[in-house]
């Protein structure tokens, strides 16, 4: 927490990075916003609900800096093997797992802050938080949270295996767009390729938190195969950054 | 005179590429991720578009084969902007910040065109480029396009006057370097402007339109562009008002580039 809270001073000495911060953010969430609205006004079907689409997109934009869908983690814990400044932190008494989390969680308060604008707004358009839906919270925070940790972790320890460890956090975070209904809500795809990707990871990842909030909870079972995947996920991505640091440390310090 | 100041400028443009390719040649890894991820991003904007459709049927009048004429559109229009015209700003602010930019100065050449040759990779912007284009280009029944000798030719003029508007726009995000010391934050805020610009130009809110002229150019280049191509709405309006905001921004870039200079030259020395 106080390594956060020092990180987030340097909003302070850096107005501007704040002011071009919320411009980018705002700019960014405009278009889409136009986007959606101008598919569900104008699409030959008709069928296409310009309020949910537009709550489900702020909510899920929303909810990324807090669960660090970006993998900014990931992009972070690369960043620091490739410039060894990870020595630093393996000889100081702190997690080098949650370090990242730290530092990252203060450097993105503007992110998250904006993120929480994003969802109050989106969950208002959607009528408020639905009685029914609270009894999912817990379970669907607790997935989101681990399975996004997981991922992090994994891409971060990549950096330990490759130098353009990069690339593949990049591209991972393409793929996870469309798999986990950022890019395209699953409400909106065929049933069978909806019902098919519940059966991965992904969807709990961002899609139930975000359909959750707009009153629309997911089948249990599909909550039940997300948490299976949470703790199966931080499982192997802990065992996977200890393999990684190994090698480092073997070759490193 | 003049004929030897270009074959100079050239040659300097030349020697400073070969350079860049050797540097590029150099780190490999660097420039097959650049690849991977766009052919990573051309399948899942692929499958986006095809899941779209599948729902939506059309969308403004713009069929499934006319977004993915959009989206080559726009992967044309990112790869130019982004290795052409920001690339350089990010080594403008470098070279001020760091004091390179006074040798650039003092070397005997057009310092633009010095500058613009030292930061375009030719080899990655390439490699990232030409698979993503031919895998659109592919996905495109060319013969099923609505467009025209004159619609393309208009298309291109919106284009190019969104390139000027785009190098005016980026600009002015890399100016507070002459008078703050500092634009890495204002330039990497330009990145939001390319998230999303495959829509329906004509359909688009008017303040939308007006926007795509000055502070979203690449929304122009794309969604304009093609609107102007596949002949969608009011051409002639898109085609004027892009010109004259150009010409508009293009007397703008002069000045502010003289307004820099005179800023660090004071400043400097």
């Amino acid at each position: 927490m106080a390594m956060s809270w020092l990180e987030a001073q340097r909003f302070r000495t850096y107005p501007w990075e704040v002011f071009f911060g919320v411009i980018s953010r705002l700019g960014e969430t405009l278009l889409y916003i136009i986007f959606w609205v101008l598919v569900s006004r104008y699409a030959l079907s008709g069928d296409i609900d310009t309020r949910q689409i537009v709550s489900f997109y702020l909510i899920a934009s929303g909810i990324t800096p807090f669960f660090y869908l970006g993998y900014g983690i990931g992009s972070m814990t690369i960043r620091l093997i490739k410039s060894g400044e990870l020595n630093q932190v393996l000889i100081k008494p702190i997690n080098p797992i949650l370090y990242p989390w730290a530092i990252r969680t203060g450097r993105n308060a503007v992110n998250l802050s904006i993120g929480a604008l994003q969802v109050l707004v989106g969950v208002a358009i959607a009528g408020g938080i639905a009685g029914h839906s609270l009894p999912y919270l817990v379970p669907i925070l607790f997935n989101t949270l681990l399975i996004n940790a997981s991922f992090n972790i994994m891409i971060g320890t990549v950096g330990f295996y490759t130098v353009e460890a990069m690339g593949i956090k990049n591209s991972f975070e393409l793929t996870a767009g469309l798999l986990r209904g950022s890019l395209i809500p699953l409400f909106l795809m065929p049933a069978s390729v909806a019902a098919g990707l519940q059966l991965s990871p992904f969807p709990a990842s961002q899609y139930h938190l975000a359909r959750l909030l707009q009153g629309y909870p997911p089948e249990w079972k599909y909550v039940v195969i997300g948490s299976v995947w949470a703790v199966g996920l931080v499982v192997l991505a802990v065992k996977f950054w200890h393999r990684g640091l190994e090698k480092y440390e073997a070759t490193g310090i | 005179m003049r004929k030897l100041r270009i074959k100079h400028t050239l040659r300097v443009v030349l020697a400073s590429q070969k350079e860049q390719i050797r540097s590029e040649t150099a780190f490999l890894a660097n420039f097959w991720a650049d690849v991977l991820t766009a052919i990573i991003y051309v399948v899942t904007q692929t499958v986006f578009i095809d899941l779209l459709f599948r729902r939506a049927g059309l969308i403004a009048g713009y069929s499934r084969n006319d977004f993915f004429f959009l989206m080559f559109v726009n992967q044309f229009t990112y790869f130019s902007t982004t290795r052409l015209l920001a690339l350089p700003m990010f080594l403008l602010v470098d070279s001020v910040r760091f004091g390179h930019f006074d040798l650039m100065m003092l070397r005997p050449v057009p310092l633009r065109a010095y500058l613009y040759a030292r930061a375009i990779k030719p080899i990655s912007t390439l490699l990232a480029a030409v698979p993503s284009l031919l895998i659109f280009g592919a996905m495109i029944d060319w013969s099923r396009l609505n467009i025209g000798l004159s619609s393309v030719i208009l298309g291109i003029i919106v284009w190019i006057s969104g390139y000027f508007i785009f190098r005016t726009f980026i600009f002015a995000l890399a100016y507070p370097v002459f008078t703050e010391g500092d634009a890495t934050d204002s330039l990497s805020g330009f990145f939001w402007t390319a998230s999303m610009n495959q829509m329906p130009y004509q359909n688009l809110p008017q303040f939308m339109k007006v926007l795509s002229l000055f502070i979203i150019p690449t929304l122009l280049m794309t969604a304009g562009t093609v609107a102007v191509i596949l002949m969608k709405g009011t051409s002639a309006t898109i085609v004027v008002s892009s010109v004259a905001a150009s010409l508009l921004l293009s007397i703008v870039f002069k000045i502010m580039w003289k307004r820099a200079l005179n800023n660090y030259s004071s400043a400097s020395s």
